[in-house]
This record gives structure tokens, C-alpha cells and sequence, in this order.
């Protein structure tokens, strides 16, 4: 069994000779990836720096609760989706199941926690310092949140990498409100598995490489960016 | 700041332009996944567009979890192989006809070797389900209400042997599809039940062959409408072209050009 060795040729080969079918394969993984994340930062990072900024009654039980979702089993959250998309489910007569959509709205829920939990963690922190510098300037709330954000903008880039990386790998919960069907919702992960299941292992290992690679070239522009930014003095708003 | 928010934009509207647009007409097709793992949908597709103008989009998940995401109302028409399945599902009011369009062998396939070292040679499915019972060879069951489980209980059944009761010593239940079930049985050196379509497409038989054929029964294909008056998203006139299409000789003919293997894949009804 040479499985692997054949796995890098076939890698090799679906790059060099890269088809209209893997090309659009691979854009779907990166549109999907990109309007999860976009979304799950705009909502989880001011969400998660709110929570870190903020004293109210129930504030411990509703961090817990995100963090505990943090290890969501993507599975489960594909059944909820479903059950809701569903023609029978109460949001079916949008017809949005099975549609790259409904793939996104599945990855949001997975992702926003990990966003906002992550922000919550670095933005505690810096609250710890400056809380007692705004009170006594009376800063308003939401100037301070905002300061906050700006001022951690290169620490949340991992933040972001974070969500990039659970969405361009995750299979469970994309592949049951996908359906996996070909040109329309079919991403990488999910053409991985199919092809396992069709004994072609050496293709979806070759799959799996590019899979790899192409997340590494993604998260090596975001941080070439984060540098250029951060060499750059004056940059800042 | 202004410069990152400009990028971001730039960036989106790339991601939005290479959407794909979908103008055809198209119907999604709840099926077993065989059909899918094949390539038989792939190869049908094209004809399906050029005789029909119709496009499927094909979920492919075992006959008992496309007839419960049918009752949801999710797709248009269901492709399965399972009969008692699809007359249950006709009764309950969801099913609106059922057509046999297809069919082709079970088998059950083993390690090489015991085919000679176990005098299989020459026997029947259910001869040799009986001998694995009696010496407790190893079996691997799908366990998912597939279609392929589904047969694999019914032969069980006619033997007048209850798997619930099998020690978990040689009845192993995957649980999964049927690419993955006959992975672990090529690994573990088992028997399991599969059709001749799904094995000669299989890629990765490893020591394994088949050993059997089941010389009663077919592996039938049936192409199952669905009752708009429970379901009134499905595209009725859609599907009604593809049915008279496979029903046609045209269709027919296209099935059985089918090959894998150098052998027909299915055989059209």
C-alpha cells in the first residue's frame, strides 16, 4: 500500500492540470469560509468585546454558555439547521436548504463562539487596565469598546484565523444541510468524503493536501497583511 | 483603517462575482447512495438535460433516510431500492406511484481466499450466510436502514435467523455508508452484502472479491413520485418528464450503455 506517495502524484496532478470542477470546488470552500467568518466576526467581536467590558446580573452565565458552545459537534447543529430549513421546518417556506446559504448559516453558528470567546479573552484583559483610565475621563461606553477593539485589531487576526480555519475544514454539519450535490453545494470537505466513500483514497487524500495548502497560503496573506500593518506606523485610524 | 475596509470590499465583491447562477430547470432527487457512488447520476445527468432540459441535483443518503427527508418535503422525487420501504412509503399517503426502471445483482463479497479454502465456490447468497452464521465468520452489517441493510435483514429473515441476537463477536454493525462498510470488511478480512454496480465502481477492493450471488432476487430500482397535496413545493411536471424519459427506450437505452468494469451496471425494466 503506497496510498500516501500516490496521494502527493494525484495532488500534484489535480493542481497542475487544475479543471473547471476542482476550480470550482475550491471557490466554493472559500466563499462559503469567507461569508462565515465575515459575518460571525461582525457580530461575535463587538459581541464578545461588550461581554468583556461589561458588569451585569447574568453576565458569568451567558459566558459560560458561550464558551461551553465553543465545542459544538457540528452534526448536531447540521440536524438543527436541517430541521429548521426543512420544507416541514418552520423557516422551509424560505427554500433555502441544500443551497450555499443555508451552509453558511450552519458554519455562523459554529463559528460565532469561537469569535466571540476568543475576543472576550483578549479584550478582558485589556479592560483589567484601562477600565479605571475611561471611569475617570467618563468616556462613554461604546467609545471604550470601540477603543478596545481598534486597539487589539492584530491580536483579533488570530481571532479570525481562528473561525477561517474551523469553517474551511469542518464536514459534519455543511454535508447534511448541503446534501453534498454536485456544482451547487459541494465544497472540499465534502467532495473529500464522497470520494473516501467511493474507495478513491488516494484522490481524497490528494484533495485533502490542497485543502491544506490552500489554507495555508490564506492564512500566510492575512498575516502578511497583519505585518504590513504592523510595521506601518500612522496606519491607525 | 480605511485601506483594510476598501480591501475587504474589493474582496468581497470577487467571492460574490464567482458565484455560479443557475438558470435551468432543476429538481432535487433524494437517492440511495449507490446510484451516486457509481457515477451513474453523473453519467445520466447530460442526457437527462439534453432529452428533458431538466438538471438534478442529487442528495445521496440510504433508502431509509431519503424517504424520511421526503416526507419532509425535501426534494422532488425519491430514487431508492428498497420495495417494502417504497410500498410503506406509498401507503402512508407521501408516495404518489412507484416505477421499477432498473435493477441489477446482490452480492456478497469476502476475502479471496475463503471463496476456495471455505467451499464457497458455486453457492448461493443465503448458503453462504448460513455457513458464516454456523461458523461465525466474520460479517459486517451497515446498520444504517439503507437499502443494502435493509436487503441484508430480509436475507437473514429467510434463514430464520435474528441478527439482534448475534454475539458482537462476528456481527459487526458500521453504522455507515456503504463506501466505508466495505473498507472495514476488506480491512478486518469480513463478508458483507453489496450490489454489483456499487463493487465494480469501488476503488479500493483490496483482498476482497465476491464470493456470491443472490439468484432469487434482483436489486431493484424504483423511481417514486411524490403527492403534491402533501407536498406543494414539488415540481410535479419536472419529474413527470423524467419518469417518462427513463420509462422510454431512449432512456432505456441509455441505462443500459452503462458500463463499469467492461460489464452493464444496471439493466433498464
Amino acid at each position: 500500500m503506497n496510498d500516501i506517495s500516490e496521494a502527493f502524484v494525484s495532488s500534484l496532478g489535480l493542481i497542475l492540470f487544475l479543471d473547471a470542477e476542482l476550480l470550482e470546488i475550491i471557490l466554493l470552500s472559500f466563499r462559503i469560509t469567507f461569508y462565515a467568518v465575515l459575518i460571525s466576526s461582525i457580530l461575535g467581536i463587538p459581541l464578545g468585546a461588550f461581554l468583556a467590558s461589561t458588569h451585569f446580573k447574568f453576565r458569568n452565565t451567558v459566558v459560560s454558555i458561550l464558551f461551553g458552545m465553543m465545542g459544538l459537534p457540528p452534526v448536531v447543529v447540521g440536524l438543527f439547521v436541517y430541521l429548521i430549513f426543512s420544507r416541514s421546518g418552520s423557516l422551509g417556506w424560505m427554500g433555502l436548504l441544500y443551497s450555499p446559504t443555508v451552509m453558511i448559516i450552519a458554519q455562523v453558528i459554529l463559528i460565532l463562539p469561537i469569535v466571540c470567546c476568543l475576543t472576550f479573552q483578549i479584550i478582558e484583559s485589556l479592560h483589567t487596565h484601562y477600565n479605571e483610565f475611561f471611569r475617570s475621563y467618563r468616556i462613554a461606553k461604546l467609545k471604550s469598546v470601540i477603543a478596545y477593539i481598534v486597539d487589539s485589531r492584530f491580536e483579533l487576526t488570530t481571532v479570525v484565523l481562528a473561525g477561517i480555519g474551523r469553517s474551511i475544514s469542518e464536514v459534519g454539519a455543511i454535508i447534511i444541510v448541503g446534501g453534498n450535490i454536485d456544482h451547487i453545494t459541494r465544497v472540499m470537505t465534502t467532495a473529500i468524503a464522497l470520494e473516501t466513500s467511493k474507495g478513491n483514497l488516494d484522490l481524497a487524500l490528494g484533495l485533502g493536501i490542497i485543502l491544506l495548502a490552500t489554507a495555508i497560503v490564506l492564512n500566510g496573506f492575512i498575516l502578511f497583511l497583519r505585518g504590513k500593518y504592523l510595521k506601518t506606523p500612522g496606519s491607525t485610524i | 483603517m480605511k485601506n483594510i475596509l476598501s480591501r475587504i470590499l474589493l474582496l468581497s465583491v470577487f467571492v460574490a462575482l464567482s458565484s455560479s447562477n443557475v438558470l435551468a430547470d432543476n429538481i432535487i432527487i433524494q437517492s440511495s447512495t449507490s446510484l451516486k457512488n457509481s457515477g451513474f447520476y453523473r453519467y445520466l445527468a447530460p442526457f437527462l438535460k439534453q432529452y428533458t432540459g431538466i438538471e438534478i441535483r442529487v442528495v445521496a443518503v440510504g433508502t431509509g433516510q431519503a424517504i424520511k427527508n421526503m416526507k419532509n418535503c425535501d426534494g422532488d422525487v425519491l430514487i431508492t431500492h428498497s420495495r417494502n420501504a417504497e410500498l410503506e412509503f406509498l401507503k402512508t399517503g407521501y408516495g404518489l406511484e412507484r416505477f421499477e426502471f432498473m435493477y441489477n445483482n446482490w452480492v456478497i463479497v469476502g476475502p479471496r481466499k475463503a471463496k476456495t479454502e471455505k467451499n464457497f465456490v458455486g453457492l448461493e447468497i443465503r448458503e453462504i450466510m448460513k455457513i458464516i452464521y454456523d461458523r461465525k465468520e466474520k460479517f459486517i452489517s451497515r446498520g444504517d436502514n439503507s437499502g443494502t441493510h435493509m436487503k441484508e435483514l430480509s436475507l437473514w429473515k429467510e434463514l430464520a435467523l435474528v441478527p439482534e441476537e448475534f454475539p458482537k463477536t462476528w456481527y459487526l454493525e458500521t453504522g455507515s455508508g456503504q463506501g466505508a462498510t466495505l473498507m472495514i470488511a476488506n480491512e478486518l478480512g469480513a463478508f458483507t452484502i453489496t450490489d454489483t454496480a456499487t463493487w465494480y465502481s469501488f476503488k479500493n477492493k483490496g483482498e476482497s472479491e465476491i464470493v456470491g450471488y443472490d439468484n432469487n432476487d434482483l436489486n431493484t430500482y424504483a423511481i417514486t413520485t411524490v403527492n403534491p397535496e402533501k407536498c406543494e413545493n414539488i415540481k410535479s411536471s419536472a419529474v413527470e418528464k423524467i419518469v417518462a424519459f427513463l420509462k422510454s427506450d431512449n432512456g432505456k437505452n441509455t441505462i443500459s450503455k452503462f458500463r463499469l468494469n467492461n460489464a452493464n451496471a444496471f439493466f433498464p425494466i
